[in-house]
């Protein structure tokens, strides 16, 4: 590899180490180079802090998460928009079909909340800032994954984990959980079964008992189609 | 010198390569483990643990992908080592006692100045492109590469080249006294 074959393979891969996703044979590769490259090992100690931020912070995540809600919204109205009143001759002939198809398309995201339609059956109680004011839909004829973040787990150590109705006893426990990915998202799948339309309580504590983390969240579960 | 020559001489009984190796290979060991161990000093421990096991192996070794490949593997083994303590604490992993001890020292805080400037240039970029923005989601949910080309619908080549943008509007926005828009 020459000097300029080098610094473009550099800037190529730095990022995408940076931030985790290289396959495990990418990262290796990288990672040899890395050890005989200064330029990767200068552009990897300057980035560091940033790109610890980067893959760990929750805030980071709600951010870039809020970005990508934020901008696919807007980008796809004034899309439609520009499309359907491109130009004053267009505007007078198209206004009517493009009220309607507003309408239509402002519905489509209220059909799917009612019909159950977000995400599926994971209930992601680490995306929004406030579970607790968000309702979850849930079909009764599909397990349901509960995804939540606690950035603090050590990996391979035990959890207990709770589902908890309120004012009511526990509906699950698990005293050895360790279902976290390396990105320390933890996913319980659960029955549909044990879930009753109303407010549950997702609770991590640690094996001694001291509770870690607490998410609150609403259940509606839909009516079964038979 | 590069590690490989430094390799070569230090296998000859040159003592002053053998510790600019070794003092190399541990500044440049610590970013890899610390990547993946967030405790920073547990990072540490691994690094010293992996330059032990290299320390004693490596001048009988004729290295047929050459050294810094052999010596990733070396420490990449030994944080596995390290994850698979944690996993199974009965287990047989003597040369990783100690570390437990390390396990309450919490994840260090943020650097919240940090943060708060690096959210604004998130935003900043997102406003112009917001493909950058997936893929930090899509890393956070832990996709891999070939996962994310498939959801953008584009190569890893494409992918490579906007994280490479994306970090130099980054590097641009955070540095002090910035105030332009990135990509301006």
């Amino acid at each position: 590899m020459n000097r300029d074959n080098r610094k473009e393979y550099c800037d190529k891969m730095l990022h995408a180490y940076e931030l985790g996703i290289l396959s495990d044979e990418e990262r290796q590769r990288f990672e040899s180079h890395y050890l005989e490259c200064d330029y990767c090992y200068e552009g990897v100690k300057e980035f560091e802090s940033v790109a610890r931020l980067l893959r760990e912070d929750k805030t980071v995540y709600e951010t870039a998460k809020s970005i990508t809600t934020e901008t696919e919204t807007t980008s796809g109205f004034t899309g439609v928009l520009s499309k359907l009143w491109d130009g004053t001759r267009k505007q007078a002939t198209f206004a009517p079909l493009a009220a309607a198809a507003m309408i239509v398309l402002l519905m489509i995201p209220a059909y799917l909340i009612f019909i159950g339609g977000q995400q599926g059956q994971v209930i992601d109680l680490w995306g929004s800032r406030s579970a607790d004011d968000t309702v979850f839909n849930i079909d009764p004829g599909e397990d349901v994954t509960l995804e939540f973040r606690y950035g603090d787990f050590t990996p391979g150590k035990e959890y207990i984990i709770e589902v908890i109705p309120y004012l009511r006893e526990s509906v699950y426990t698990d005293s050895n959980f360790t279902a976290f990915n390396s990105h320390f998202v933890g996913q319980l799948t659960l029955s549909p079964d044990i879930f009753e339309d109303g407010f549950y309580k997702l609770l991590l504590s640690s094996v001694k008992g001291d509770p870690l983390m607490e998410v609150v969240f609403e259940v509606d579960k839909i009516e079964s189609q038979e | 010198m590069n590690l490989s020559q430094l390799c070569a001489d230090a296998q000859k009984g040159d003592k002053k390569a053998e510790n600019q190796l070794f003092t190399k290979l541990f500044e440049r060991f610590l970013p890899i483990a610390g990547y993946r161990i967030r405790n920073r000093q547990d990072a540490e421990e691994v690094c010293q643990i992996a330059l032990e096991t290299i320390l004693a192996k490596y001048k009988e070794i004729e290295f047929d992908e050459g050294f810094a490949s052999w010596a990733v593997k070396v420490l990449d083994f030994k944080i596995r080592k390290y994850f698979d303590k944690r996993k199974h604490p009965l287990q047989d992993t003597t040369e990783m006692e100690g570390i437990e001890q390390n396990q309450a020292g919490l994840v260090e805080q943020p650097d919240f100045k940090l943060r708060d400037k690096l959210l604004e240039c998130l935003k900043k970029i997102g406003k112009r492109n917001n493909r950058y923005a997936r893929i930090i989601v899509m890393q956070f949910q832990g996709y891999k590469i070939d996962e994310i080309c498939e959801k953008l619908n584009t190569t890893p080549n494409n992918v490579y080249v906007l994280l490479s943008r994306s970090r130099s509007l980054l590097k641009q926005c955070l540095e002090p006294g910035d105030t332009h828009e990135p990509g301006q």
